[in-house]
């Protein structure tokens, strides 16, 4: 194939929906052998633009030309005999079946009337995992599997279909950032082989690392078309004039009294895990996937139960996996995952008043006034401007986890557990979430913080709590965090303990080797 | 994405009247087949006395589709309704016949076995975590087998008066029984509509995940829950046996597929996203009213469950389409 023509172009595609314009004359162009960008805040048209290519989606105008002959649209099978694959945010995979039948999955080579050929599927799933260096047993059940090798599969599926095209939807979001240095790697080598690539991310450091042309899209529209990207420029396409800068310095501040208190924690994957978060304290965890960081957030919420050890908030003890009296005592949980935080077929306030039902009510009667006005000064408190009555659903993902946070302050949370917190948010909406969190612990809330970020946890905690294979390992006190650091500390750099301090200290100063695009001058 | 100013008025016009068309259609199917019935049959549709009898005799089913629907809108799955008010029937038929107590004693055992039911199937699935489906398939066929040892699957009367009056009294012109359902699917609308437990129902159904990480009660509400099926069920056999003035065997079968119909045809209501008791019981009165009407045009029985089946279908197939429209954003 010619590395220099596009094989596949967009042309003026658009997509109606009711009386939204998701997509308005979109076009781009992609040539083998390159990865290409698309950029843009959440509902600037990404996804659509997509599903459109992946034939999820009919376009209402416009079409996707492959080879000179334009594809039928909203054709799933279409697409992906013309070459396009998609590895989607969410894994598609069955977790029951065995790693060959999921790299082959609706490609199985067989014998007439459809009885599968074993052996040759069994050939062909090892030589596409072989393709993208993944050593997982043929017969394993996919859902043991590490996130990182289950999207490495995705990969490998792909490529058993011989795609021309594999897209990329936020690849790395919920990887640690050495496992997704190794995604960027397998991209890289796609290319190599002379496969396009479509990269749908968020993060425009990865973008800049590994694009070789971007489409930046705006309410749909393309809005340019750069070789070469650099951070800086898009930042700037991206968020007019909004360039996020350094984060305000810690303030000094003498810790606050002890809300939590976590001792000797042990479960299925924390071993002896002790620690403690004051009021207005931001304490960071920082780890790999697994390495126990999330799993203390989910413990400490209910949503996992613990074995032996304690866990107090406010010196009264909470009980092993009983969310509800974790909630009750004063714990709000924000997934990084919003599809265990909102409940989508309702309007905002529902889901805001969830768990501070009991306020608004009388004898179990949900008092109507009442709870419109507290929901209504929750979300002028979070700076979300929306109707109440407005379906949650129809909210961007940074609006939506606004809305969550409107709900743990309704609940008068006294710990606030953020779980990637801007993951899926777009540059503008993030440092507003950042400020907002920042307003909270001001006022006296403490929080625990898990991210893969390492910038965003070097920029909001107070001292960053390293975790390693279930185990507290390391503690970073507040004049050492930088996220280069944090970032060492996390992929396995063992960090020199300090004792902790409230010492006053200029947050993101002189960071280097980020991960992300948040916090560095541009 | 972007709002489009420039999208013609026309255009708008008939977007939202079809929105409003979709989320009506079940008031509109209800309004048409009246009309239909009206003109097709003004002699015997169109009089009050046939209204009359058509609120009567759904009047079990309205009942039992309520009760399924609070179980709906929870996301589970109640199969053991109809062999369960078979049950409580059975209980509260034989309280009587066999050892000569009131009227007012049997409905109570009626109803207490049926909620004993619900709490069977509401533990079985909140704490023992079986799934709704099998759980309450495989208590319905230990209610109905409980049902035919207590009645040693026979006929039998011998019931008080004052319990078959439930059936023969009328308040002004309306049958007491019509009354007792509309007043239960009341009871039951303001329940989901207004309290904390429905506020809490609507979000387990919503998101089982989130709600019970909200700090959702969410075993409570599910056993609470089955419950209310059970007693809806335990009121649904009081008023199957007041009108038959006797006690048959397995007397409630065959209304468990026409309570879910019922409140699937009610999903519409709720812009196709939601359960909701109003919609259930509309849902009821046309199922019934179709039934009478297609008798009194002197169609054949199986006439009208070939058209229950494919007003369900059309019904449900719209659902499904408005649903891919709102998530295939």
């Amino acid at each position: 194939m010619a590395a220099d023509a596009a094989w596949l172009e967009v042309r003026g595609l658009t997509k109606r929906y009711g009386g939204v314009l998701a997509l308005d004359g979109a076009a781009l162009g992609l040539r083998g052998g390159r990865i290409h960008g698309l950029v843009g805040a959440n509902g600037a048209g990404k996804s659509t633009l997509v599903k459109c290519l992946t034939g999820m989606v009919r376009p209402t105008g416009g079409s996707i030309v492959v080879d000179g002959r334009a594809l039928r649209p909203g054709r799933p099978v279409e697409s992906l005999r013309s070459g396009i694959a998609s590895v989607p945010q969410e894994l598609t995979v069955a977790p029951m079946l065995t790693v060959a039948d999921n790299v082959m999955l609706g490609h199985e080579p067989r014998v007439p009337p459809g009885v599968v050929r074993r052996g040759e599927l069994r050939r062909r799933a090892a030589s596409a995992l072989a393709a993208v260096s993944l050593e997982a047993p043929l017969e394993a059940p996919v859902g043991r599997l590490p996130l990182i090798e289950q999207r490495l599969l995705m990969v490998a599926r792909a490529l058993a279909r011989d795609a021309r095209l594999v897209i990329f939807d936020e690849p790395t979001a919920t990887l640690a950032p050495h496992e997704a240095k190794q995604l960027l790697e397998l991209i890289r080598s796609l290319a190599a082989r002379g496969v396009s690539v479509l990269y749908v991310s968020h993060h425009l450091r990865e973008i800049e690392e590994v694009c070789d042309s971007v489409t930046v899209l705006r309410d749909g529209q393309v809005v340019a078309d750069l070789e070469r990207p650099t951070h800086a420029a898009l930042v700037e396409l991206l968020a007019p004039g909004a360039a996020p800068g350094h984060a305000a310095a810690h303030e000094e501040r003498t810790r606050g009294v002890v809300v939590l208190d976590v001792r000797s924690l042990t479960g299925e994957r924390l071993r002896d895990v002790s620690l403690t978060v004051a009021a207005g304290e931001v304490v960071g965890l920082a780890g790999l996937a697994g390495s126990g960081a999330r799993e203390l957030l989910l413990t400490v919420c209910g949503a996992a139960p613990f074995g032996s050890g304690s866990i107090a908030l406010g010196g009264r003890r909470l009980p092993s996996g009983d969310p509800q009296r974790a909630v009750a005592a004063g714990v709000g949980f924000l997934p990084g995952d919003r599809a265990l935080g909102t409940f989508p077929s309702h309007v905002v306030r529902h889901n805001v008043a969830l768990p501070s039902l009991s306020r608004f009510s009388r004898l179990g009667f949900v008092e109507p006034a009442r709870e419109k006005s507290a929901v209504a000064a929750l979300l002028d408190r979070v700076a979300l401007r929306t109707s109440s009555e407005a379906p949650i659903a129809s909210l961007s993902g940074g609006n939506q986890q606004k809305a969550l946070v409107a709900r743990w302050i309704g609940s008068d949370a006294r710990l606030l557990l953020l779980d990637d917190p801007t993951a899926g948010v777009d540059v503008a909406t993030r440092p507003e979430i950042h400020s907002q969190i920042r307003a909270l612990t001001a006022a006296g809330l403490a929080v625990l913080l898990v991210s893969t970020d390492a910038e965003e946890l070097a920029e909001l905690s107070d001292r960053v709590v390293v975790f390693e294979r279930g185990a507290v390992v390391g503690e970073l006190a507040s004049q050492q965090l930088t996220s280069g650091r944090v970032l060492a500390a996390m992929t396995g750099g063992r960090p020199e303990t300090a004792a902790p301090g409230g010492a006053a200290f200029p947050a993101g100063s002189g960071t280097g080797g980020t991960t992300d695009m948040s916090g560095s001058g541009s | 994405m972007s709002v489009v100013p420039e999208q013609p008025a026309g255009a708008r016009l008939r977007s939202s009247v079809r929105g409003v068309a979709e989320r009506w259609s079940l008031v509109l199917a209800f309004v048409g087949a009246f009309l239909f019935f009206s003109v097709a049959r003004p002699d015997s549709f169109l009089t009050w006395d046939n209204s009359r009898a058509i609120l009567d005799e759904s009047s079990v089913l309205c009942v039992l589709a309520a009760g399924v629907t609070v179980i709906l809108v929870i996301g589970e799955f109640d199969l053991s309704v109809g062999f369960v008010a078979g049950l409580a029937g059975a209980a509260g038929v034989s309280v009587m016949a066999f050892h000569g107590w009131g009227a007012g004693a049997a409905v109570a055992v009626a109803l207490s076995a049926g909620a004993v039911a619900g709490l069977a199937s509401g533990v079985a699935v909140a704490h023992v975590r079986i799934p709704s489906f099998i759980a309450t398939l495989a208590l319905g066929s230990i209610a109905a087998a409980i049902e035919l040892a207590i009645t040693r699957t026979a006929i039998f009367e011998g019931l008080s008066p004052s319990y078959i009056e439930i059936a023969t009294t009328r308040i002004g012109t309306i049958p007491l029984r019509a009354i007792i359902a509309a007043t239960a699917v009341l009871l039951l609308l303001v329940l989901l509509r207004t309290t904390v437990f429905g506020r809490h129902a609507a979000a387990i159904g919503d998101n089982p995940a989130a709600a019970r990480l909200a700090g959702v009660p969410v075993q409570r509400v599910q056993v609470i829950a089955f419950v209310i099926a059970g007693l809806s069920a335990g009121l649904a056999a009081v008023l199957v046996t007041s009108s038959a003035s006797q006690y048959y065997p397995n007397l409630g079968t065959g209304y468990l597929l026409p309570a879910y119909a019922a409140a699937f045809l009610g999903l519409s209501l709720g812009g196709g996203l939601r359960f909701n008791i109003l919609g259930s019981y509309i849902g009821v009165l046309l199922l019934a009213m179709v039934t009478t009407g297609l008798t009194m045009m002197n169609q054949p029985s199986w006439v009208a469950a070939l058209v229950q089946g494919v007003v369900l279908l059309v019904a449900v197939a719209g659902v499904s389409i408005r649903r891919r429209g709102i998530v295939g954003r």
